[in-house]
C-alpha cells in the first residue's frame, strides 16, 4: 500500500500522474504530514537529478514555510468535507508565494560582495536529501570483509581527482555479486 | 515546485587564481590546460561544499572541506545520509573512520598525481582516450566549461569535468562506459571556495573512541619485505596498462603481507593485490562493485587474489584470471 503511495507520488513530481488519482493522493497528502514531507524529498531529488539547482538559497526558506501552512488552512476551509481537498492546495499557494520573496531576496544577496555561509543551508537539504529512492540490499554474508583496506590504499594511486575516489567509500554501498 | 529546492552557491574572498584570470595569464586555451588547472584548483583552492553523489539509481549527499596552505593539504569528507563515514587527509595519512562497523582505518597518503598526459587529440593521437572541449554549461548558476574523456575501448571509463570558469574548480563530474551511459556522478550543491577554513571544520566528529583501530603499513618502508621484483605476474592485460609501482606491505588487518601491483593507462588505475589466505579466513571469488570501483577476487591455490580499480568489471576480471606465480 505505502509502496503504491510512494510510487504515486513519484509520478506526481514527475508530472505523469493521472488526473483521477491526483485528488486522492491531494487529498491524503493533505491529512498525512510525512506523506507531504517525502513529496518535498522527491521533488528535491527530481530537481537535482535534472539539474534545476537555483544559484542560491536562504537557509531559512524551509521553516518560512512550514510557519506559513501552519497558518494558513483554516481560512480555505468552507465545510468539513472539503477540508482534505482545499489544504495542500492552499499549502502550495503559500509556499509560492513564499518562494517569490526568497528569489528576490536571494538576487539582492548575489549583487553584494560579502560572503555568505552557504552551508548553513547544509542541514535542511540533508534533510530532504535523506532519501530512500530504493531500498538498499541488506549487507551480503560474502561481502568481502577487507575490500574497504585494499579501497583506501588503491586510492592514493588513483589520478588528482580530489577526495573523488574516497566518495564511494564514504558512501558505502558495496554489491557483491557473489561466488562464481 | 522548484521552491522546494534548496541550494546555494556563493563565491566567497579573494581567490589567486581569480586574480591570474583576470590578468589573462591563466586562461587555458585547450581541453588539456583546462583538466591541468582543475587539479591545480582541487589542490590549492579552500573550499567547503555539500554535493550528490548519484549511483546506481541511488543518491546520497556528503560535504567537503578543503584547506590548502603552507602547512599542506587538509580535507575532510563525510557523508550527510546513512551512515556518517568520514574520510580525513593530510599530506601524510589518510583516516577512514566507519561508524557501521565500529572501525578506523589509517593509511598512508602519497603525493597526489597530476593529470596524466592525455594528448590532445582531434587526430586520435591517443590509441585509448579521446580528449575534447565539448563547450560551456551553467551548474548551480555557475559557468563551466565541459571537458570530455572518452575511452576507446570497452575496457576502461570515459569521464566528463565540468570546471568553473572562474575558479577552474569541479563542480561537476561524470563517469561513464565506453557506450556513454553515466554511472556515477557528483555535483556541487552549495560551494563557498576561497574562504578561510577554520580547524574545527577539519576535525572528524566522531573521536574513534572503543573503534577498533588497524594502521596500514606504508609502502617501502621495510627493505627487507620490497623485494624488487614480484613473485606474481599478471599476463593479461587491456592495452596501454602498464606496471607503475609495486609494493610488499601490511594491507589490512590479520593479513599478511600483500604484494601489490599497479597498473595504469595512464589515466585509469587498477590494483592487483596477493596475499596468502590465514588459516582462519574464507577466501572470497566473484565481483563485487562500489559505483563504478570494481573489486575481483579470485583464489589460486593458498593465495587470495584481489584486482581494483575505477574500471569496467571485465576488465578487473580478466587481469585477476591471468595472475600466476612467478
Amino acid at each position: 500500500m505505502k509502496e503504491k503511495l510512494h510510487e504515486q507520488l513519484s509520478a506526481l513530481v514527475d508530472d505523469e500522474l493521472p488526473d483521477a488519482e491526483q485528488a486522492l493522493l491531494l487529498r491524503q497528502l493533505g491529512t498525512d504530514p510525512g506523506l507531504c514531507r517525502r513529496l518535498a524529498r522527491y521533488q528535491i531529488i527530481s530537481d537535482a537529478l535534472q539539474n534545476h539547482l537555483p544559484p542560491q538559497v536562504d537557509a531559512g526558506f524551509h521553516q518560512s514555510i512550514q510557519v506559513a501552512l501552519q497558518d494558513e488552512p483554516a481560512l480555505h476551509v468552507e465545510s468539513p468535507r472539503f477540508a482534505g481537498l482545499f489544504k495542500p492546495l492552499a499549502g502550495l499557494a503559500v509556499a509560492a508565494s513564499v518562494a517569490v520573496v526568497a528569489v528576490l531576496s536571494l538576487q539582492s544577496i548575489r549583487n553584494e560582495p560579502v560572503s555568505t555561509p552557504v552551508l548553513a543551508s547544509a542541514p535542511v537539504a540533508q534533510d530532504y536529501l535523506r532519501a530512500d529512492i530504493r531500498t538498499l540490499p541488506a549487507s551480503s554474508p560474502q561481502t568481502p570483509q577487507n575490500l574497504d583496506a585494499y579501497l583506501v590504499n588503491h586510492n592514493e594511486y588513483a589520478v588528482n581527482r580530489g577526495m573523488l575516489p574516497y566518495v564511494r567509500l564514504v558512501a558505502h554501498e558495496m554489491n557483491v555479486d557473489g561466488k562464481e | 515546485m522548484k521552491w522546494l529546492l534548496l541550494a546555494s552557491v556563493v563565491l566567497a574572498g579573494p581567490v589567486s587564481l581569480q586574480a591570474a584570470f583576470a590578468t589573462g595569464d591563466l586562461v587555458p586555451n585547450s581541453a588539456r590546460e583546462w583538466l591541468d588547472s582543475m587539479s591545480s584548483a582541487l589542490q590549492t583552492l579552500n573550499y567547503d561544499g555539500t554535493f550528490v553523489y548519484l549511483h546506481d539509481g541511488k543518491l546520497e549527499a556528503m560535504r567537503i572541506v578543503h584547506q590548502a596552505g603552507a602547512g599542506g593539504e587538509k580535507e575532510r569528507l563525510m557523508s550527510l545520509t546513512g551512515s556518517a563515514r568520514e574520510v580525513l587527509r593530510d599530506d601524510k595519512v589518510v583516516t577512514c573512520i566507519m561508524p557501521d562497523n565500529k572501525s578506523v582505518m589509517v593509511g598512508q597518503s602519497r603525493p597526489r598525481q597530476p593529470f596524466p598526459d592525455v594528448p590532445e587529440n582531434l587526430d586520435s593521437l591517443s590509441p585509448y582516450y579521446q580528449l575534447r572541449d565539448v563547450g560551456e554549461d551553467r551548474i548551480a548558476g555557475l559557468m563551466t566549461r565541459v571537458i570530455a574523456v572518452t575511452p576507446r575501448d570497452k575496457y576502461r571509463y570515459g569521464y566528463r569535468f565540468w570546471i568553473d570558469t572562474t575558479n577552474f574548480m569541479l563542480l561537476k563530474f561524470e563517469l561513464s562506459d565506453v557506450d556513454g551511459t553515466a554511472i556515477e556522478q557528483v555535483m556541487f550543491t552549495g560551494l563557498e571556495m576561497g574562504g578561510r577554513i577554520s580547524t574545527a571544520t577539519l576535525e572528524p566528529s566522531l573521536t574513534g573512541e572503543g573503534y577498533n583501530w588497524f594502521r596500514q603499513e606504508g609502502g617501502g618502508e621495510n627493505p627487507a619485505v620490497s623485494p624488487v621484483q614480484p613473485d606474481w605476474s599478471v599476463t593479461r592485460l587491456p592495452a596501454g596498462f602498464k606496471m607503475t609501482d609495486f609494493q610488499r606491505r601490511l594491507v589490512r588487518q590479520g593479513g599478511e603481507h600483500a604484494e601489490h601491483m599497479v597498473f595504469s593507462d595512464g589515466l585509469a588505475t587498477v590494483s592487483v593485490y596477493v596475499e596468502k589466505v590465514m588459516a582462519n579466513e574464507t577466501a572470497y571469488s566473484g565481483l563485487s562493485n562500489m559505483g563504478a570501483m570494481n573489486a575481483y577476487g579470485a583464489v589460486l591455490d593458498d593465495y587470495q587474489v584481489t584486482v581494483v580499480g575505477e574500471v569496467p568489471a571485465a576488465t578487473v576480471q580478466s587481469v585477476a584470471r591471468s595472475v600466476s606465480k612467478r
